[in-house]
């Protein structure tokens, strides 16, 4: 028994000795989540920031994309960060989760790229500081097409002379509603209609709108006629272009590296204009978001405002990634990523709210069935939005019946 | 003890605390390691919040503890690390998915109730400016009591206000702002006249600081060395002045600054205006006023300028400090770098009736289910806009059987169901009967002595199954590209045609099959290898004298013994595939579109990836209550499938029993 006794006593200071561990505390610091890009440009911070303010900057490097998730689980808990990094379409799940504060922009609104500032604008507040813009523009074989065209209906008759020499003129993403928004929008269509100063309305779906039929009646008719083929991935896609196979496209400022390693001679333009006007291509933006847990709010809002909205900052973040920069002041060493960013000034910031959720499959879908089959477009446009007003439902004032029929037709 | 029937010296070798001392305390001391492991580890999931999974880890410490101390329990020694596992990641995970389908766990209803009413009364749309306010820029003093103060610049008229903490705000009067007197050229960068002092030339300022040793200005600044000054030197305290230079130099930052001075004289000492070299600051030090920098006093009253890193370290405080008029107080607001205001907050939170009340309408929300919901008779009937439903974020609540009913219920799950659940169900049949079928074909192959180099084979043929599927599915996913694959170059080459493999519904779902054979068949043909090796041989030398040919020794003999060997792994290869979300997913995300359908489906969806995308959207939201209950749907699904399937195989048995 006495054996037995010792044991227990050494188990249990043992057990002290873990709890004291536990009970230490560590210096006041300011974390900031940030992918393997931005994170070792807001490292190089750290020393001023801590001579100035007496607080450590921990910059944690997190692969973008998991970003969102780690912090939904984290945040409540008080382990997430003080500042993320992210793109703004995040907002709805976020601000609507209560995770994040208002950041106050004022200040140097006028020194940004305005269609960042309404990316991250959120129900009439700015919940971001963005410092950069992922947009698509037109990429063009200058050696098939010398003239970038001005209207899709150009688009078409290119199309045309080409197929005659077996090429493809304009090629496009399978079941890819991001990137076809240009041509919806260029055609007049729409996906929630938008209310300058109060941003998207989800009870206005304009998936069915005429624009958006036509559009993808315009899309559908080039791959009936053979003068475009349908299924392609992003790099079935960017190896046609590459490969003089087909002479058209529009992406964005990521395949500029897959391009430029080839030896094909492209040029980049804005989205052709279409019946509907100029096209509204998404723009997303990337910034800097602040935990509605962070210790010390006032602090992060310092941070954000006198050591990274500056130019030296804002310089460093593009040339560590050259994306398109959402800071007005920043040189652009290359021509390809400056006509980007000319393109992200008519861009339209890609709807952040909540309920895009619900869209992306049903648009998807719509746009496939549409491209492979013209004649049935009318129908499921009409479906596709029966299905998001039904799953958005009970935030929007009755519509007197109108999803019910669409329903039933069906 | 004595009591234990086992003869004492067996008990000895067993327990805890038999064998030598040393021994005994060497295997205590590895208990107690681990002990403190785990409550360190305990501890800070408790304190991060994970307090059911602090729980389970406590309980499996515990259970540890008895088992290893008690020594009858000692059997359990060699099971206590399988067990711990299996309660950490099966029994744990289990339980958790099933608590989450009876709450409200989703996007929106992510925090506890009190972090949901902060969050609610924290939202900018619950702050309001009060009539006829306006926002303000500010700079933060303190005292040596410790009380703030803040000088205020109003963001729409530029007026300048002094708010000492609880005490009525006042204008900023030139004697504060410590300008008094002062009068600037007109471009406002050189000081021309100061009251009551006379300027120095430049030349006789040398001459004007024989004999001074220092000179005393308000707080931050206080003493100034005057003699010469190494402008190289980075190693000086506080400031220095050197009058045969005329340079200021202020050593407090990271790096020296320099400045020039304007010298003005009276009798009571130097007025000194300072503009920094290469830079845009500017400092005035006079005797009679406080410290001026860059336009702002550095102290007012006894209150001293804060500098950022004491703003930071009582930045809490200043958060919570209220400013000026007692009754209507301006505050700092803690969403902005610099912004001031007099908030008034619209909500509310009434404990004693559990609801938050709009204190200029009195609207009224009270929780349902997690989510402060609008009370519609509280809404007076002059109000000009309608109140929002409600008000997020909300918390999370358990809340019965809702999610159930929901499942029940919701024409989004079921509209297309009983097309997915049919592919769902000829998937994994088809899946299991074609691998089996290809794998049986290899195994009896590679089984025959005639094949050269069977061993060489084997390994080749196992590479499909060593290979991660999510590796295999996207090269499978390349190779059939209908546009640019190698398998439609070659059947357009040699035959003419091109299956659609992603758009075409039947060439969709035969592409999944022929990929699930790829990376199944490997398997079947391993375990059935095992199973024909332990065949007797001599069943087949007797069914051979009685005059069975190959056929029928493989029919009657072969089959139904490696069936009875295999079943149980056939059975549990249909439950895997039921739920193969990775080979699904990867190669088309169910995908083609099924036309028409009154949800987003594809042909090749089976449940899980249809009901995955329910519960978690493609962007934005993700329902974890509500994908727990599907998933809780789809193991009662599987278990009645497999208790069926392990019914059905018993035959096999029988016929095994009579071999």
């Amino acid at each position: 028994m006495k054996h037995k006794l010792a044991g227990l006593v050494l188990v249990s200071l043992l057990m002290m000795a873990g709890l004291g561990v536990v009970s230490a505390q560590d210096a006041p610091t300011l974390t900031i989540w940030a992918d393997e890009i931005t994170a070792p440009t807001l490292q190089s911070l750290g020393e001023e920031f801590a001579d100035e303010y007496g607080v450590d900057l921990v910059v944690q490097q997190i692969p973008f994309n998991d970003i969102r998730g780690q912090f939904v689980q984290t945040a409540p808990t008080g382990e997430g960060p003080d500042i993320l990094v992210g793109a703004h379409d995040w907002l709805g799940e976020l601000v609507v989760n209560g995770l994040l504060t208002p950041v106050d922009v004022s200040d140097i609104a006028d020194e940004m790229n305005p269609n960042a500032i309404d990316a991250f604008t959120y129900s009439g507040e700015v919940y971001g500081l963005p410092y950069a813009v992922d947009n698509v523009a037109f990429f063009r074989n200058v050696d098939l097409v010398p003239e970038a065209p001005a209207t899709w209906d150009e688009v078409r008759e290119i199309s045309e002379q080409l197929a005659e020499d077996g090429i493809y003129g304009y090629v496009i993403q399978h079941r890819d509603p991001w990137h076809s928004y240009s041509v919806v929008s260029a055609f007049g269509g729409y996906v929630f209609g938008f209310e300058e100063g109060e941003g998207y309305n989800p009870c206005d779906v304009g998936l069915d709108s005429q624009g958006t039929i036509d559009a993808y009646t315009f899309l559908g008719n080039l791959a009936a006629d053979g003068l475009m083929p349908l299924n392609l991935q992003q790099e079935s896609m960017w190896s046609l272009f590459t490969e003089g196979e087909a002479a058209m496209m529009l992406t964005g400022s990521w395949a500029l590296e897959t391009l430029r390693a080839s030896d094909v001679n492209f040029e980049i333009s804005a989205p052709p204009e279409g019946p509907g006007g100029p096209a509204r291509p998404f723009l997303s933006a990337r910034g800097f978001m602040i935990s509605s847990f962070a210790n010390d709010p006032l602090l992060a809002q310092t941070f954000l405002m006198d050591f990274v909205a500056n130019d030296d900052v804002m310089q460093a973040l593009f040339d560590a990634e050259h994306r398109p920069p959402a800071w007005n002041n920043v040189e652009i060493d290359d021509e390809a990523v400056a006509a980007f960013t000319e393109a992200a000034a008519t861009g339209a910031p890609q709807p952040s709210i909540p309920e895009m959720g619900v869209v992306w499959d049903s648009w998807s879908n719509q746009m496939e069935l549409c491209l492979t089959d013209p004649a049935s477009c009318q129908a499921e446009s009409e479906l596709a939005a029966s299905q998001v007003r039904q799953a958005i439902g009970d935030i929007c004032p009755a519509v007197e019946g109108e999803d019910v029929t669409a329903e039933a037709d069906s | 003890m004595t009591q234990s029937p086992t003869p004492p010296e067996r008990e000895n070798r067993r327990g805890l605390f038999s064998g030598s001392v040393p021994m005994t305390l060497l295997r205590l001391g590895a208990l107690a390691l681990i002990d403190a492991f785990a409550i360190w580890l305990i501890a800070n999931l408790f304190n991060d919040g994970f307090h059911p999974l602090a729980i389970t880890l406590a309980i499996i410490t515990l259970a540890i503890n008895i088992i290893f101390l008690n020594e009858r329990l000692y059997p359990f020694q060699w099971l206590s690390p399988g067990l711990a596992l299996l309660v950490l990641m099966v029994v744990f995970p289990v339980l958790i998915t099933i608590y989450y389908a009876f709450t409200n766990y989703r996007t929106g209803n992510l925090l506890t109730k009190p972090q949901a009413i902060t969050q609610i009364l924290r939202r900018p749309e619950n702050r309001v400016l009060a009539e006829g306010s306006q926002t303000y820029g500010y700079t933060a003093y303190r005292n040596e009591a410790g009380e703030f103060l803040l000088l205020l610049e109003g963001r729409e008229t530029g007026e300048l206000l002094v708010a000492p903490q609880n005490e009525t705000e006042h204008p900023l009067t030139p004697e504060l702002a410590g300008l008094a007197g002062v009068t600037f050229s007109d471009d406002g960068e050189t000081v021309e006249a100061i009251e009551g002092y006379e300027l120095v030339p430049a030349d006789e300022i040398a001459a004007a600081f024989e004999g001074v040793e220092t000179l005393e200005y308000g707080p931050p600044i206080g003493t100034v060395l005057v003699g010469p000054v190494d402008p190289e030197a980075e190693d000086g305290e506080g400031y220095a002045y050197d009058p045969a230079a005329n340079l200021f130099v202020d050593f407090t930052g990271r790096r020296p600054a320099f400045y020039t001075a304007q010298v003005f004289r009276s009798g009571e000492g130097f007025a000194l205006w300072l503009t920094e070299d290469g830079g845009n600051d500017t400092i005035l030090l006079r005797p009679d006023g406080p410290a001026v920098v860059n336009g702002i006093p550095q102290s007012i009253y006894d209150y001293v300028i804060m500098s950022a890193r004491e703003r930071t370290a009582s930045s809490s405080a200043l958060v919570e400090a209220a400013f000026g008029n007692p009754e209507d107080p301006i505050q700092i607001d803690p969403f902005s770098a610099n912004r001031a205001a007099r908030f008034q907050s619209v909500l509310r939170y009434e404990p004693e009736t559990d609801s938050l009340v709009n204190q200029f309408t009195g609207v009224i929300y009270r929780p349902v289910q997690g989510t402060f919901r609008l009370v519609p008779e509280s809404v007076p009937p002059d109000l000009e806009t309608p109140p929002p439903e409600e008000l997020r974020p909300g918390y999370y609540v358990t809340v019965g059987l809702e999610n159930f009913t929901r499942l029940f219920r919701d024409q989004s799950i079921w509209g297309p169901f009983f097309t997915v659940f049919l592919w769902t169900i000829f998937h994994a049949a088809a899946v299991v009967f074609i691998t089996f079928a290809l794998g049986m074909g290899m195994a009896l192959l590679i089984n025959d002595e005639i094949v050269p180099m069977r061993k060489f084979f084997r390994s080749i043929l196992l590479i499909p199954y060593a290979i991660p599927a999510f590796i295999s599915v996207v090269v499978w996913r390349g190779i059939l590209d209908p546009n640019l694959g190698v398998i439609n170059n070659v059947l357009g080459g040699l035959l003419g045609i091109a299956p659609n493999w992603y758009g075409d519904a039947m060439a969709a779902r035969a592409a999944i099959l022929l990929i699930q054979l790829w990376l199944g068949f490997p398997y079947m043909m391993l375990i059935i290898t095992g199973a024909l090796q332990s065949i007797p041989a001599d069943i087949y030398e007797a069914a051979t004298v009685d005059g069975a040919n190959a056929f029928q020794r493989f029919r009657s003999i072969t089959l139904p013994l490696v069936l009875v060997t295999v079943g149980p792994l056939l059975i549990a290869s249909f439950a895997f595939n039921f739920n193969n979300f990775t080979v699904i997913q990867l190669f088309n995300r169910g995908g083609p579109a099924i036309p028409g359908s009154s949800v987003p489906t594809g042909y090749t969806d089976i449940l899980i990836t249809y009901t995955y995308r329910q519960a978690f959207g493609t962007a934005g939201g993700t329902d974890y209550a509500f994908a727990s209950t599907i998933s809780i749907l789809i193991f009662l699904i599987v278990a009645a499938i497999t208790i069926f399937n392990f019914r059905f195989t018993r035959g096999w048995e029988e016929i095994s029993e009579n071999v």
